[in-house]
């Protein structure tokens, strides 16, 4: 095998320049395979690095929803969030209600997203500045309630901790009676981890947004849990779904599948122009190794003359191929990553979707699965040359040469 | 080596080739018997089947007809890579044109069929240092062929040739490419070869290295005159 690793690598360097085009052509259709394999699971592996980073295991929601994908709530949800917090290894269960609200401050007035949840200290967001809701708002004796606001609201608003800000009901319900307007003292400030771009985020207790709102608590646009060994998920989720009909539990895992389903086009996109890429590749690798033996026949007539088998020789060609496949992959790994930032960018400009998702990520099997993909291309499109070298006659080959 | 040993014999080898709607007649039984230490010359005018009677005896053809025995093994009996890895171990070409692989130095195209029989990486450049040194290459080592003469090039292969210590030496028009003076130069080498026991077989239109041989055969229109 040393000899034809040897003889592979340096007959790749024996024209500089045409090796340099052919790997500057195969660095072009790898970039794009290896742009299709991000995008193939990219929102995937991105949400689920958020959710990761969220710390909660299962998610509870609406039979057949997502989350905060429409008005769907849980009825009676505390209820449900009470029972499921007294299974073992459940370490919180937290009912959580979205929403929009308009937000009046310093003679402003401009929508904003909300999350309700029953007090502080959720981990349904991440505090940065200032102080947490209070843990029970509703023994909070302070008078105004609290308000813990995104980093978007208070870098474009200018609304600072300690300040005060109106909130008001957006009609969302039909006929529902709204109550009057009320003030909010900004506790925090706090990251919401899945914002969308320009989206301005705050958190409230679920008592305050129905106060807001002129309904009654109880209801839930989901449960957050979070569990002391993420391994329990299935038997939990099994146990709400036996327990409740009405919701789907699902773990992080259930959640992305669930994404998944609704992604198949991604999937689908990736496949083709990828499947595309491999074949121009493919193409490539032939043409160009096709070529390489129909110039050196003199030399691999000498090589079996020497005392090279027909299969040293045709796993030699074989091998100039993978190596050509193989030496394509810095080329690849520049140019995708630099049109996948690109890419990426514009894709993310798409309304309505959150700050920390990607469409292409480069993840260890997304580059795995391209380095071996542009190894195996160029290793099978060895193959034909290789028949072609192998199949050479020694005698005549030899013979042909010298009267050349 | 038992130097009345044979090498390589050929017993009333034929060989056709078919070519479209004809049928060419290259050897007509042939017959040859080199040993060990012995040189012998082939001669005669192009198209005579000399480079034809070589490629049977190296193994890298087969004959039509008769029989070519390689160290005592019938060529036809064994498998292309049985055959492949015979000429390996104990057959050594020089072709007129050389071959050398450009993008290796001179060093690298000698250890080559090295390489190619496993022999260790050390054992490898002490022996391809000891032919080129022999070969009066010792400076050129780390030339690559588009950097040497034609008579160096020639030496170069020569030195491939022997790198595994063949019993054979096959050298087809040798001297074809290169000037009287380093033509000579060549003969003498091809010479030496069989001091050490190599049987050597040149095709060649060179009278004076054709004159050093053993034995001198010349061909006409397939058979040995």
């Amino acid at each position: 095998m040393a000899s034809l690793v040897f003889l592979a690598g340096r007959t790749l360097g024996r024209s500089r320049a045409r090796t340099a085009l052919v790997l500057l052509g195969l660095a072009v259709t790898g970039a794009l395979l290896l742009d299709m394999t991000m995008l193939a699971h990219g929102l995937e592996t991105s949400l689920g690095a958020v959710l990761g980073r969220i710390g909660f295991a299962i998610r509870v929601l609406p039979k057949g929803s997502l989350p905060f994908a429409g008005d769907e709530e849980i009825p009676g949800a505390d209820e449900l969030a009470a029972a499921i917090a007294r299974q073992p290894g459940v370490t919180a269960a937290v009912p959580v209600a979205a929403t929009n609200v308009y937000v009046a401050h310093g003679g402003a007035r401009f929508p904003s997203f909300v999350l309700a949840v029953p007090g502080g200290g959720t981990g349904a967001y991440a505090l940065l500045e200032g102080k947490d809701l209070p843990a029970d708002p509703a023994a909070d004796g302070a008078g105004m309630p609290a308000v813990v606001i995104n980093p978007l609201m208070a870098r474009q608003n200018g609304v600072r901790v300690g300040d005060t800000v109106v909130l008001s009901a957006v009609p969302s319900r039909g006929l529902a009676p709204l109550a009057a307007p009320r003030a909010f003292r900004v506790a925090g400030i706090a990251d919401f981890y899945v914002d969308l771009a320009a989206q301005r985020s705050l958190s409230i207790a679920t008592a305050d947004l129905r106060a807001l709102q002129g309904r009654e608590t109880g209801a839930a646009s989901m449960i957050l849990v979070r569990l002391s060994d993420p391994a329990r998920a299935g038997t939990l989720t099994r146990w709400i779904a036996a327990h409740d009909p009405r919701v789907d539990a699902l773990s992080s895992a259930d959640f992305l599948a669930r994404l998944a389903t609704r992604l198949t086009y991604f999937n689908q996109f990736s496949l083709i122009l990828g499947s595309l890429s491999v074949a121009v590749s493919f193409l490539l690798i032939t043409a160009i190794v096709t070529l390489s033996v129909a110039e050196r026949l003199g030399e691999i007539a000498m090589l079996r003359a020497v005392g090279f088998t027909r299969a040293r020789i045709a796993a030699l060609v074989v091998l100039e191929g993978a190596v050509l496949g193989m030496a394509s992959v810095p080329g690849t790994f520049v140019l995708g990553l630099v049109i996948a930032r690109y890419l990426d960018a514009i894709l993310r400009q798409a309304p309505g979707l959150p700050l920390d998702l990607h469409f292409f990520v480069l993840t260890p099997a997304a580059a795995a699965r391209t380095v071996a993909l542009l190894t195996a291309t160029g290793a099978v499109a060895g193959v034909y040359p290789a028949a072609v070298a192998s199949r050479t006659a020694v005698a005549a080959t030899l013979h042909a040469e010298v009267l050349s | 080596m038992n130097r009345d040993a044979p090498v390589v014999a050929a017993a009333a080898v034929a060989k056709e080739y078919r070519t479209a709607g004809d049928t060419v007649h290259a050897l007509r039984g042939v017959s040859l018997t080199v040993e060990a230490g012995r040189m012998v010359s082939v001669v005669g005018p192009s198209g005579c089947g000399k480079s034809t009677l070589l490629h049977l005896l190296g193994g890298v053809d087969l004959p039509t007809a008769g029989t070519v025995t390689l160290l005592g093994r019938p060529t036809h009996a064994l498998r292309d890579a049985e055959l492949a890895r015979m000429r390996l171990a104990h057959v050594g070409f020089i072709f007129q044109r050389f071959f050398l692989l450009p993008m290796l130095t001179a060093e690298e195209n000698v250890m080559l069929p090295m390489l190619e029989a496993g022999v260790p990486a050390a054992a490898r450049r002490a022996r391809a240092a000891a032919l080129l040194e022999r070969m009066g290459l010792a400076g050129r080592a780390g030339h690559r062929p588009g950097q040497l003469s034609g008579g160096e090039m020639q030496r170069v292969a020569i030195a491939r040739s022997l790198a595994n210590r063949p019993a054979l030496l096959l050298a087809d028009e040798p001297t074809g490419e290169l000037d009287d003076a380093t033509g000579r130069e060549i003969v003498r080498l091809l010479r030496d070869a069989t001091q050490d026991g190599c049987a050597v077989v040149v095709v060649t239109h060179n009278a004076e290295l054709a004159a050093l041989a053993d034995l001198r055969l010349r061909m006409r229109n397939g058979v040995v005159v």
